[in-house]
């Protein structure tokens, strides 16, 4: 297997379950349960963490035969808590893919001939040899090779469920349907023995805390919220809505940003990886030119009537709505044939730095630098 | 005038001499006591306008607004929105590649293991596919990698049903009917697309309408059929582009056929020449596009060449005929006749050469050679709402259920409604004689089940669209929530982005 | 002195002939605590008490009515039982102080935060005035019931009695809070109803155990709403305890546009889910869909466009 390079953390290479999973056309639910633990192999691919490198020195090799079988049932059940406690977002692990297994050093390789003569010479020699064949196991699957090794796992577990048994079951069939009566029971007292500890009235098991975005007036992300309600024109939210919904794709499809050196955006995720993560784009955006300071005009600050422009900071929301609000108005001025696309370009040359509204930023700051003397002052009274 | 009668009346009344008695023009000046006198009252000269408010109206400031000067730039050219609108993005360079995504191909067409997965379109196909106007703007192609349809169980279905008519076994050479209906977002469009992709593997020839509204609103030129049939009408440049479609399209196939037939009503059609260039006779000569289009249809539906020509001919391959939008068939049309009455849609010979497939052959079927009809209504258009076509496709399901059209069970129209007799014998289709021949079946696309879910779910995943973790609760919460797992709706939710991962 | 001036004769006067007087046990509890300086012989107790109302607007004597028949010798000065005697509000005063007095005395002892405090029903303001007798305005109030509930997220283990004793005194008669309502139940067919409005619309669910199937008007969840947003809306109490998988919801609902409709199955969803499940309701509670929201579409008045524009006016 070759290793993995991954931009977000530095973990140890993971041995990640790369083996799809088995789909059968099933003609019963039941039949489906039978394979309910090669889905979650597959479960386990997008929540695989660190702890995936076994304490007991398991070769790889073997977690994945011990994935296969049957666990026992607590460490199912366990197996299961987890996957049904973790929320979405909020446990720290990223979830999509890209993110969790990084891209393949060989993959950069190969498509980087400079890079390739640099590699180290393991690397070389790998590349050179091409895939080696000396795993008993394969590291990428076509779907319908996962299909038939599940169905030899079914087999095996089912023959030696059998051999226990009456010894017989040279049919196919009968072996499925015995191993799925078997996982079938098992399944049963799982369920039976996690309702059991249920507290009083509930009926299956609750989540034990909500996260802000649960509460059903909060979510949408809060940039993501801000800037549908200040699109929005004549109280048509709906409207605003389906705006800010191609907007992101559009921001989704768009190539990545090329950086203006001088008008960067603010530290993120590398530029190639934005357009995946739409909201976290949008929300770097917008606070990379959101104002610190507004201006106010005072008068008789300096004396007389005439009236001085102090710096007056501001807050978090109130910075992104200042910025949002320029956006949406140097949009105005695109040529383009939607509203969406129009905001969405505006975004992307805010990204490329080659929008008017970092300008306009600048010019803030600047008059913000000559009135800084007055900050804090007190016009005088009469 | 003052009327003399009056003027009696009055004399007798006071019995003055008349001497006295005022002249005419003096009784203007006088107080009126006859009404005829207010003809000479002075007009009262206008009012100021200060008070010139009347009972119940408005009394409030008509102030002109100012005319806010915007800074819009100018809207964009001419035909740029509309490109805008059709534009067709089948590619984002930003997704991920899918890992072992399989592409549709003879064997996982049939393949029912595959059942859920999301297989990849072949790239050579996708210009023929794009020839054949079989993707919509709106099927969210535009934002994955490359486009990609999920092997539903219609899908599968449908695989084997190609397979079988392309194949050697018994069923070789069978027609099936079909009218695809189903509810908003439920896959018809791309239903059809999967049943050209799998005609273009099988090496079929496709014909296809992908917008049959177009033809019977009242864009395309449109003129009386000939001197003898005065009540039909061609449409000659919307034929031409069915032609110039179906040439592209199929370039493949119909340069290998040659003609074998004798066309007399055309001349340019030579023996021997490939159908592909007697397609493009019509596309470059919209004037004689019906003429072509009927005599590569006579050549596509032949089975055996006549006498002398039998050096040109080699077995023709089955058809597919998608409709997508059939609704907008079963009325009238927005096309006028001379006398200003409106048209109906089965008198356009375009739409009546079609409907007319539903129907069974008289000695041999439709299709001799086999092939599919896959008519589907369309809900994106904006069609029509037939009541009678509506009861007309309960009968079909209730005739190919074995309804006896006599019986009370027989789906009949409510008493008193209108109803559109041509639609009933559009649609009226008895058992076919032909062996060969399917009944014309009405299939309802409904939801994916929730294992299908998943597979497609897992495919936006794989792509790094859907940032979450797919599990069942996840997958049963997007079913739930997009009806029962309408199709276009699990699209919807699959992009749609509500928290940052 | 303020005794003798001219206005407090006159007060005192009107309240010797007012027959109304305090509620004996308001008048016991303020002398208790009231200082006794003056010794036995100022006492000022007047036993033939009525239990009659007084009203705010009306004058209330501060304290009872000295006999000066019972003395002995007229003392050289007289001593009012309260301080506060003289203030516009003795009595709410001495309530204050007594408070402030049991808070400074108790103020050591652990708390717990305010949700796990047991709920008391306090005097509403027109009560409180009517109780006390003496025009009290609201900011003075808002002090008073803040003491109150400060008092009252004592640890009610270790509640002193005091304490208890002097915050039952300011309960309204009748603890709403105790009105314990019959649990809802499932009926024959496991079938949880449950109501809810919001805007113009009003809606009833039935759920039961299920599948994940969703019913709306007879039309499924798409076809009731094309809006993804209202979609989850209206599923959002399944959502948010993910049990959107084991539930089939039928509702009925009416009145109002898209969103009305679908906030108000949100309700009635949730509230039907509460009856099959009613350990669910702090998860509830927090995802916000057992919160009812009250606002209707405010009315339009005559005179007025809508509910508030004026129509233009200009003066000439």
């Amino acid at each position: 297997m070759p290793p993995l390079l991954n931009l977000f953390a530095a973990r140890t290479a993971v041995p990640a379950l790369r083996q799809s999973a088995p789909r059968h056309c099933l003609a019963s639910t039941k039949a489906h349960r039978v394979h309910a633990h090669g889905i979650t192999g597959q479960q386990r691919r997008w929540n695989s963490n660190s702890d995936y490198s076994r304490p007991d020195g398991k070769t790889p090799e073997e977690a994945q035969r011990a994935a296969e079988s049957m666990p026992h049932v607590s460490e199912e059940a366990a197996e299961i808590n987890k996957i049904i406690d973790k929320e979405k977002w909020c446990d720290g692990v990223p979830s999509s893919p890209e993110l969790e297994q990084g891209t393949m050093v060989s993959e950069i390789l190969s498509r980087d001939k400079e890079a390739q003569k640099h590699a180290p010479k393991v690397f070389q020699d790998q590349l050179k040899k091409g895939p080696s064949g000396s795993r008993s196991f394969s590291t990428s699957a076509r779907p319908g090779q996962g299909e038939v090794e599940a169905q030899k796992d079914a087999q095996k577990e089912s023959s030696s469920a059998s051999a226990s048994g009456s010894g017989s079951g040279s049919d196919a069939t009968s072996e499925d349907r015995a191993s799925a009566a078997l996982v079938q029971s098992m399944i049963t007292q799982v369920t039976q023995e996690a309702t059991a500890m249920l507290p009083p009235g509930l009926k299956f098991p609750a989540p034990e805390s909500l996260p802000r975005t649960e509460h059903y007036r909060k979510r949408y992300e809060s940039v993501v919220d801000q800037f549908t309600k200040l699109m929005m024109r004549d109280g048509k939210l709906s409207v605003a809505q389906k705006n800010m919904s191609q907007i992101l794709d559009h921001l989704r499809s768009a190539p990545p940003p090329n950086q203006n050196p001088r008008r960067r955006l603010l530290p993120g995720p590398p530029a190639p990886q934005l357009p995946l993560n739409p909201i976290a784009y949008l929300t770097l955006i917008i606070d990379s030119v959101a104002p610190l300071i507004k201006l106010r005009n005072i008068k008789g600050l300096a004396g007389g009537g005439a009236s001085v422009a102090v710096p007056v900071p501001l807050a978090e929301r109130q910075r992104r709505r200042a910025a949002i609000r320029w956006i949406i108005d140097a949009s105005d001025r695109r040529r383009d044939t939607y509203f969406a696309t129009r905001v969405a370009n505006e975004l992307l040359a805010v990204a490329e730095g080659r929008s008017g509204v970092w300008e306009k930023k600048e010019a803030v700051y600047k008059l913000g630098i000559a009135g800084r003397a007055m900050v804090g002052r007190k016009p005088r009274k009469k | 005038m003052v009327s003399p009668l009056c003027w009696g009346c009055l004399t007798l009344l006071r019995q003055a001499p008349r001497t006295i008695l005022p002249s005419p023009t003096a009784v203007s000046q006088a107080a009126a006591f006859h009404t005829s006198a207010a003809i000479y009252a002075r007009v009262p000269a206008p009012r100021g306008r200060d008070s010139a408010v009347g009972y119940r109206r408005s009394t409030s400031a008509n102030i002109k607004k100012k005319r806010k000067v915007s800074e819009r730039a100018r809207p964009p050219p001419v035909g740029e929105r509309k490109a805008l609108r059709k534009r067709i993005v089948l590619s984002n360079p930003n997704a991920l590649e899918v890992e072992g995504m399989p592409e549709l191909s003879e064997e996982t067409m049939v393949d029912s293991r595959l059942r859920g997965t999301v297989v990849g379109l072949p790239v050579p196909m996708l210009d023929q596919l794009r020839a054949v106007q079989a993707f919509k703007p709106k099927q969210g192609w535009s934002i994955f990698r490359r486009p990609g349809t999920v092997l539903r169980r219609e899908t599968l279905e449908m695989g084997r049903l190609f397979e079988n008519i392309s194949g050697e076994g018994e069923d070789r050479g069978v027609v099936i009917k079909r009218i695809i209906s189903g509810q908003r977002k439920s896959g018809k469009s791309v239903h059809l697309l999967q049943a050209m992709a799998m005609g273009f593997i099988k090496k079929w020839v496709v014909f296809t309408v992908p917008e049959a509204g177009e033809l019977v609103s009242a864009t395309n030129s449109y003129a009386p059929l000939s001197d003898e049939n005065p009540h039909l009408y061609v449409q000659n440049e919307a034929t031409a582009a069915l032609l110039s479609r179906t040439a592209a399209a199929n370039k493949a196939v119909l340069s290998k056929l040659r003609v074998s037939q004798h066309h007399p009503t055309l001349s340019a059609a030579k023996p021997g020449m490939t159908l592909e260039d007697l397609a493009k006779i019509g596309v470059q000569d919209p004037a004689s596009a019906w003429t072509v289009f009927q005599a590569l249809w006579l050549e596509l539906t032949s089975t055996s060449a006549v006498p002398g020509l039998e050096k040109n001919f080699t077995p023709r391959p089955p058809i597919l005929v998608t409709v997508d939008g059939l609704a907008h068939w079963m009325t009238h049309s927005k096309y006028r006749s001379a006398q200003f009455e409106p048209i109906h849609a089965h008198d356009l010979v375009f739409v009546r050469h079609f409907l007319s497939l539903l129907k069974p052959g008289q000695d041999k079927p439709t299709l001799p050679n086999g092939g599919a009809l896959l008519y589907a209504t369309s809900t994106t258009t904006n069609p029509p709402s037939v009541y009678s076509f509506d009861v007309a496709l309960k009968q079909v399901a209730a005739r190919h259920a074995g309804v006896d059209p006599s019986s009370p069970e027989f789906p009949q129209p409510e008493a008193y409604s209108k109803t559109d007799p041509r639609v009933f014998e559009a649609l009226s289709s008895p058992k076919p004689t032909a062996a060969k021949e399917g009944m014309l079946e009405h299939q309802v696309l409904g939801g994916v089940t929730r294992d299908e879910a998943r597979g497609f779910l897992e495919y936006f995943a794989r792509s790094g669209l859907l940032r979450e973790t797919i599990n069942d609760e996840l997958v049963g919460e997007k079913w739930t929530l997009a009806g029962g797992g309408v199709i276009g709706e699990l699209e919807r939710l699959g992009r749609r982005v509500r928290v940052a991962a | 002195m303020g005794w003798q001036s001219a206005n407090s004769m006159v007060h005192a006067l009107q309240s010797i002939r007012s027959p109304r007087h305090l509620r004996a046990l308001l008048s016991r509890r303020s002398t208790n605590s009231a200082h006794t300086n003056t010794g036995a012989s100022l006492s000022t107790h007047i036993q033939t008490w009525n239990d009659a109302r007084g009203y705010a607007t009306q004058v209330q004597p501060a304290a009872p009515e000295i006999n000066f028949e019972k003395f002995q010798a007229l003392p050289a000065r007289i001593i009012p039982t309260s301080p506060a005697y003289f203030s516009g509000s003795p009595k709410f005063i001495d309530h204050s102080l007594r408070l402030e007095g049991i808070l400074a005395k108790y103020a050591s002892l652990p708390t717990v935060p305010a949700r796990e405090a047991p709920r008391m029903a306090w005097f509403r303001l027109p009560q409180f005035r009517e109780f006390v007798g003496e025009p009290i305005p609201t900011k003075k109030y808002k002090g008073l019931l803040r003491i109150l509930q400060r008092l009252n997220r004592i640890d009610p283990a270790i509640t002193p009695r005091e304490v208890r004793d002097t915050l039952n005194d300011f309960l309204r008669p009748g603890n709403p809070y105790d009105i314990k309502l019959a649990p809802r139940t499932l009926d024959e067919l496991g079938r949880a109803r449950g109501k809810g409005k919001r805007k113009a619309s009003h809606a009833v669910v039935h759920l039961v155990e299920g599948e994940g199937e969703v019913l709306i008007n007879g039309k499924s969840l798409t076809e009731a709403f094309p809006r993804v947003h209202d979609r989850e809306s209206a599923t959002w109490a399944l959502r948010c305890s993910s049990r959107l998988d084991k539930y089939n919801v039928w509702a009925r609902v009416k009145g109002g546009g898209t969103t009305g409709q679908a906030e108000a199955i949100t309700l009635a969803l949730a509230r039907a889910l509460l009856v099959h499940e009613p350990a669910l309701k702090p998860i509830l509670r927090r995802a916000g869909v057992i919160t009812v929201d009250p606002r209707r579409v405010e009315r339009k008045k005559p005179g007025r466009k809508k509910a508030r524009k004026m129509p233009t006016w200009v003066k000439r």
